[in-house]
């Protein structure tokens, strides 16, 4: 009975400091674990360059720029009146204009351009497209005045065609607009 | 329930038990006194059980001590012996200390003590001879029980065995027991848990006067510890300790006292017993515990192989636990002494690094708001150069009028423009697409030139023949109106379209 008991007394105090020991790794695993992770921030840390005060200047002067140029719902008859003003300033003969919306939807599947669109908060544009005939240079100012407008424009296409005496200009931009809608 | 075991003090005309278990005070559970005198031998047997099945006793173990007068106990005092060398020494003995008239016996013996004696080691050895007639009764009477008999012994090993659990001992001082069995006195000389002497004398109290009785008695008594110190010059009698049943005791216990000199008193071990787990009324239990001195003196070991068995075969081991026990006891030991450090280890371990877990979280919580702050910085930095990147699409930059202009200078006459497409994106470029048509071999000279002139113009960064020349052949026919001296020749068409990527954005 004691010989029993002793030999139990033995598998136990072995099962024992086989637990114990596996216990003490898993400890000492956190806590190497624990080491490198604190190792790794305190790298990360060391790295940080925060902003400096200009940065976030420039940064906020970039901002409110950039919001100033959106356009609101309620100022898209005036754009298109000022591209209007702006073809009659240049001569051009035929001038025909459309517009068409684009608001990016949620979960939907994005181009690169959209995504940097997504990217600085920008949700919604709408592309102009203009067509006319003119000469070289009317095209040329023309193009230069669109692109001068106190908006976020981004020429997409410009196509240029010979006519007899002329050229027929199919041309069109993007004109960012603010998140809003009207 | 496990180590319940039952003490019997044995004799054809009584029965004494006690139902105990072993611990630092013995558990009593439950007690009997099995009084045989008026009942048929033949029928003794089933009051036995009666009375064990209606007091309830649980045991199923029993070792007895056995009241007998041929019996002979003898201590031996001999050098250390092999175990082998023991039993010889301990058979030979045994023949030689044969209780008188008594032909067959059993014996054993028990290692009681080690001692040194003029520099010697030597060990005091308990050798009781028996007839065989003691073991057999008590190993015929209860074959025919419930119970399981693991142990014969006598009466004066069950005493002395009591007498050393209730140890009060002090060096050299000589205890003799006087008990009161059924039909004998055993008068026992106890010297620091070694049996120096037992005397087991028969009564008979049917035959002989109370006052003669008393008498005999006490000339037994005077007659033993003369005996005594003839044989033990320098053994002092301390006290004189009676136990068992009789009306005597109170009358010797003084008559001791007054006549021989030496302390007397009554055998008392109420305080070394455990009542918690007794069945009954334990004041009435009390009055019965000196007469059942010899069954509490059986019973108390801690298992039923400790101690002197007279019944052949089952006799303990007199050396100790064999060599393989003892290497599972130090191989347990040592095991888990190792467990012990390895749980000191862990112990001391844990905490360490629990310390340093802590320490290791604090100075991540104190890590991470200035990583976020940088993550911020990072996100809001990342953010400025995005918007720059789309901001700076926006704005054109690009001198249409002198651009177009530069083209219309390098236009050879032959060449008519047919579309011209700004295509904008990663790369912002100007894609021509026209023909030259002339007399064949001047329109390849002026593509030629136009070509390299395009690829001159400081607003391009390269420019590239943006499908391959298609060169076509026409013969011109000479118009109606025609005269003798027009020249019909092969006209050449080139068509091309070519691609500059300009250098500044759209």
């Amino acid at each position: 009975m004691h010989v029993v008991g002793y030999g139990a007394a033995i598998v136990l105090s072995i099962a024992g400091v086989v637990m114990l020991t596996l216990q003490m790794g898993k400890l000492e695993a956190a806590a190497t674990e624990g080491q490198d992770e604190l190792a790794g921030m305190e790298r990360q840390a060391e790295a940080i360059v925060l902003p400096t005060d200009e940065e976030r200047a420039r940064w906020s002067t970039d901002q409110n720029l950039m919001a100033s140029m959106l356009l609101a719902d309620a100022e898209i008859p005036a754009l298109l009146q000022d591209v209007t003003r702006l073809a009659t300033l240049n001569q051009l003969g035929r001038f025909e204009l459309a517009t068409e919306e684009f608001v990016i939807a949620d979960g939907a599947e994005l181009s690169p351009d959209q995504a940097l669109m997504q990217s600085v908060g920008i949700l919604r544009h709408i592309t102009v497209t203009v067509g006319f005939s003119a000469d070289y240079r009317n095209v040329a100012e023309f193009v230069r005045d669109v692109g001068n407008l106190p908006r976020l424009v981004e020429f997409v296409s410009v196509q240029l065609t010979r006519q007899p005496s002329t050229i027929s200009v199919t041309m069109s931009f993007r004109v960012y607009q603010s998140e809003t809608a009207a | 329930m496990a180590n319940r075991v039952l003490g019997i003090e044995f004799s054809p005309e009584s029965i004494k038990l006690v139902e105990v278990g072993y611990g630092r005070r013995l558990k009593v559970y439950n007690f009997a006194i099995i009084d045989n005198r008026a009942i048929d031998p033949g029928r003794r047997l089933d009051q036995l059980n009666h009375t064990l099945q209606v007091r309830g006793f649980e045991a199923k173990e029993a070792v007895v001590a056995s009241n007998g007068v041929q019996v002979e106990h003898r201590l031996l005092t001999l050098p250390p012996l092999s175990g082998r060398e023991l039993r010889f020494v301990m058979q030979r003995e045994a023949k030689k200390s044969a209780p008188a008239g008594v032909t067959e016996t059993f014996s054993d013996f028990e290692i009681l003590r080690a001692k040194e004696e003029l520099g010697i080691k030597k060990r005091q050895i308990l050798l009781v001879t028996a007839a065989t007639n003691i073991v057999t009764e008590a190993q015929e009477f209860f074959g025919g029980s419930n119970l399981k008999l693991q142990k014969v012994t006598t009466v004066g090993e069950a005493l002395l065995n009591l007498v050393k659990h209730i140890g009060y001992w002090k060096n050299d001082v000589v205890k003799t027991i006087v008990h009161f069995g059924v039909g004998s006195v055993h008068v026992l000389f106890i010297q620091e848990g070694a049996m120096l002497l037992c005397r087991d004398i028969p009564i008979s109290f049917k035959d002989v006067e109370p006052e003669q009785q008393f008498d005999r008695l006490m000339t037994e008594i005077k007659r033993s510890t003369l005996y005594f110190r003839q044989n033990f010059p320098q053994g002092q009698i301390d006290e004189m300790l009676f136990s068992g049943e009789s009306d005597m005791i109170g009358s010797m216990v003084s008559k001791v006292k007054s006549e021989l000199g030496i302390e007397t008193n009554v055998l008392r071990f109420d305080d070394n017993l455990d009542p918690s787990a007794f069945k009954g009324e334990w004041e009435e239990f009390r009055f019965h515990i000196p007469s059942l001195a010899p069954a509490f003196g059986v019973a108390w070991r801690a298992s039923t192989d400790e101690g002197l068995n007279l019944i052949p075969g089952k006799a303990g081991t007199k050396e100790g636990p064999p060599a393989y026990k003892k290497l599972v006891k130090i191989a347990a030991m040592l095991a888990m002494g190792i467990l012990l450090l390895f749980g000191i280890r862990y112990v001391t371990g844990s905490r360490q690094l629990t310390a340093q877990q802590l320490d290791i979280d604090a100075s991540i919580v104190a890590l991470e708001p200035v990583l976020s702050e940088g993550a911020a910085g990072d996100a809001d930095r990342s953010l400025a150069g995005t918007r720059a990147s789309f901001m700076g699409r926006m704005a054109s930059e690009v001198d249409w009028q002198e651009t177009l202009r530069s083209l219309s200078l390098i236009v050879p006459d032959t060449a008519v423009f047919e579309t011209i497409q700004i295509v904008s994106g990663d790369t912002n470029a100007l894609v021509v697409t026209g023909y030259l048509r002339g007399a064949q071999g001047q329109t390849n000279a002026d593509f030629s030139r136009f070509f390299d002139d395009l690829r001159s113009l400081e607003h391009f960064t390269s420019v590239e023949l943006s499908k391959p020349l298609n060169v076509t052949y026409e013969d011109v026919q000479a118009p109606e109106d025609a005269d003798s001296t027009f020249n019909p020749v092969i006209a050449s068409r080139v068509t091309f379209e070519v691609r500059c990527l300009l250098k500044s954005k759209l």
